[in-house]
């Protein structure tokens, strides 16, 4: 469906976003994961067709959407990163302008989205009196509007509250089916239960992609569990990669990953948040085993 | 209708709405509707509307049209720019522009759109002027209310002024360079010189008569049929004081001239010649060319609307 061929976006100033990134990718909820300046942003935009590549390919059905935007664009879906709103249009007015600028035309279909992300009882509100949940529900209904074939979501949960991260989940999690969805996320509890493939990156280049099953084999037997002082702890948090850490009445519990552990430890079963971590610091051991 | 139109129809209808349901819109136009009855002060306080050799003109519907129309020409010209040029930078901030940007609409539709966003509510707001004007003839007025002499008055004066900042706008919001302060700067100077150009006209007694199509601001028209229908270069509008022993004279408005016509189309048409430019230039909200910088608005009250 989608093909991405050696893609670079270099920057004005020298530096790259995005440096020789190539997949392919069919139907399925995709994670895209990374720190923060990853280049998943960069990397998203150029699927968007927002802004354009410095070299390399990219093909949606075999289309090139460089020289042919809109090709894609009539079935793309987009939901950029800190998405806001005309704080003076009602969810209503708002999902008819972007309607029709998609070519979308009728309250029907609008009134149909507003009931999908569960808006409709405050259609004629003016969304200056929005959550952020609300707005971001609102910013998938007029992705979806189109009824696209691929959806692209770039860090869609920030500033969510929890509930708010799991209903949002959900809906993108329902929408999945027959659909390409990618969705750029730095938290990975956002994606591990929804993506059928993650694509993981690092200073603009992609370290991986493969299942969640995969990713989590490859940190196998690097995942270890301890209980330590609260001293011990500061000491440690220094020198370990720490993915988790509780204090309880006999010490601080903590998981951390690593190849040959210089604490007393077990091995635990990994979890993807260990297995991220484990990537970005043993990258290319890590990845190495994913591919 | 087309997708194309509709895509224009929604752009100009979502900008319209936003800009009239923001409350600064309507504190704008209720100060610039006091501005107008400090303009036309009651007679008894030895200040006029319009004054010609001492004489005031009486208080009629072409007197008070043009001189609110010529009031509304200034407001558009001096602070009508800064009032709609946060359009564009408005959908960057809110990122709304990136998601514009990632369906099938043409930049040349997106930047019509815009035009025509900023063409409606200027028109619009001169339009609630203009009433609210009608209503001082019932405040000062000394003749019967004329409604075409005073539209009349309004629709010789305003719209290339409402066209040319629309253009403008729409033009220094798509150069990086202009959509700022600079920006803000330049286009001062840029509508006084056009100004000066058409003032420039009349003093030098219409050696420059190619300026006439230059005219956006429609002073140089006022000021040419006012000297002839008064017979007289000593005029002046607004709040002027005038020689109470001097019988008041009678202003009919201004009527267009054969000799006006062409320049008065051209200066209409003129200032659409900037939108294929600003298409140029236009960015298409691509994040390597734009830098999301906070909102325009928040440095300038008057951009609020």
């Amino acid at each position: 469906m989608l093909k991405i061929e050696a893609v670079s976006k270099q920057f004005r100033a020298g530096n790259y976003g995005v440096r020789d990134v190539s997949l392919e990718l069919k139907s399925g909820v995709i994670g895209l994961l990374g720190p923060n300046g990853a280049g998943k942003t960069t990397l998203l935009q150029m699927l968007a067709t927002v802004t354009r590549p410095t070299a390399g390919r990219i093909t949606f059905h075999g289309t090139d959407i460089v020289a042919q935007p809109n090709e894609l664009r009539r079935r793309l879906g987009y939901l950029p990163q800190d998405f806001g709103v005309y704080e003076n249009l009602t969810a209503l007015e708002f999902l008819t302008y972007f309607g029709a600028l998609k070519g979308v035309h009728g309250r029907k279909r609008v009134m149909e989205m507003l009931e999908t992300v569960n808006l409709h009882s405050v259609a004629d509100r003016t969304l200056g009196g929005f959550s952020g949940g609300m707005r971001q529900r609102l910013g998938i209904a007029q992705a979806l509007i189109n009824d696209p074939a691929l959806v692209i979501v770039d860090e869609p949960t920030a500033g969510l509250d929890p509930e708010e991260r799991v209903r949002f989940r959900n809906v993108l999690s329902e929408i999945g089916f027959g659909k390409l969805v990618i969705l750029s996320t730095h938290i990975v509890s956002d994606i591990e239960s929804i993506a059928t493939e993650i694509a993981v990156m690092k200073g603009g280049s992609l370290l991986t992609m493969a299942s969640p099953e995969v990713l989590l084999r490859s940190a196998d037997g690097n995942v270890w569990q301890s209980t330590v002082s609260s001293e011990e702890f500061d000491r440690l948090r220094t020198t370990l990669k720490i993915s988790t850490a509780i204090r309880k009445p006999d010490g601080v519990h903590i998981r951390f990953v690593g190849m040959a552990p210089q604490i007393a430890a077990t091995p635990v079963e990994p979890e993807l948040e260990d297995a991220f971590l484990y990537l970005m610091n043993f990258g290319a051991e890590a990845s190495g085993h994913a591919t | 209708m087309s997708d194309s139109l509709r895509r224009i129809v929604a752009i100009v209808r979502a900008d319209f709405l936003l800009r009239f349901r923001r409350p600064s819109t309507l504190i704008v136009f209720l100060l610039l509707s006091a501005f107008a009855y400090v303009w036309i002060p009651a007679p008894s306080t030895g200040r006029a509307l319009i004054q010609i050799d001492g004489h005031r003109a009486i208080y009629n519907s072409g007197a008070i049209g043009m001189g609110t129309a010529s009031l509304g020409m200034m407001f558009v010209g001096l602070f009508g720019y800064y009032v709609i040029s946060n359009a564009i930078r408005r959908d960057i901030v809110s990122r709304c522009g990136v998601i514009a940007a990632s369906t099938p609409m043409r930049s040349g539709e997106y930047l019509l759109g815009k035009f025509f966003g900023n063409l409606a509510f200027l028109t619009v707001f001169l339009a609630g002027f203009m009433l609210s004007s009608m209503a001082m003839l019932m405040v000062r007025g000394e003749a019967r209310i004329e409604p075409l002499i005073f539209v009349q008055q309004y629709l010789l004066l305003t719209p290339a002024a409402i066209i040319f900042v629309s253009a403008v706008a729409v033009l220094f919001e798509s150069i990086p360079l202009l959509s700022g302060k600079l920006g803000d700067v330049f286009y001062f100077f840029f509508w006084m010189t056009f100004m000066g150009l058409a003032i420039g006209d009349q003093v030098s007694g219409g050696r420059m008569q190619w300026a006439r199509c230059l005219d956006f601001s429609g002073f140089g028209f006022m000021i040419d049929q006012m000297t002839r229908t008064l017979q007289t270069d000593s005029v002046s509008i607004g709040a002027s004081s005038f020689d109470p022993t001097k019988a008041p004279i009678l202003f009919p408005g201004l009527r267009m001239q054969r000799e006006w016509i062409v320049p008065r189309i051209v200066s209409k048409l003129l200032p659409l010649l900037f939108l294929p430019l600003a298409g140029l230039f236009f960015h298409r909200f691509d994040p390597a060319r734009t830098r999301r910088t906070s909102d325009k608005s928040n440095r300038k009250w008057i951009g609020k609307i």
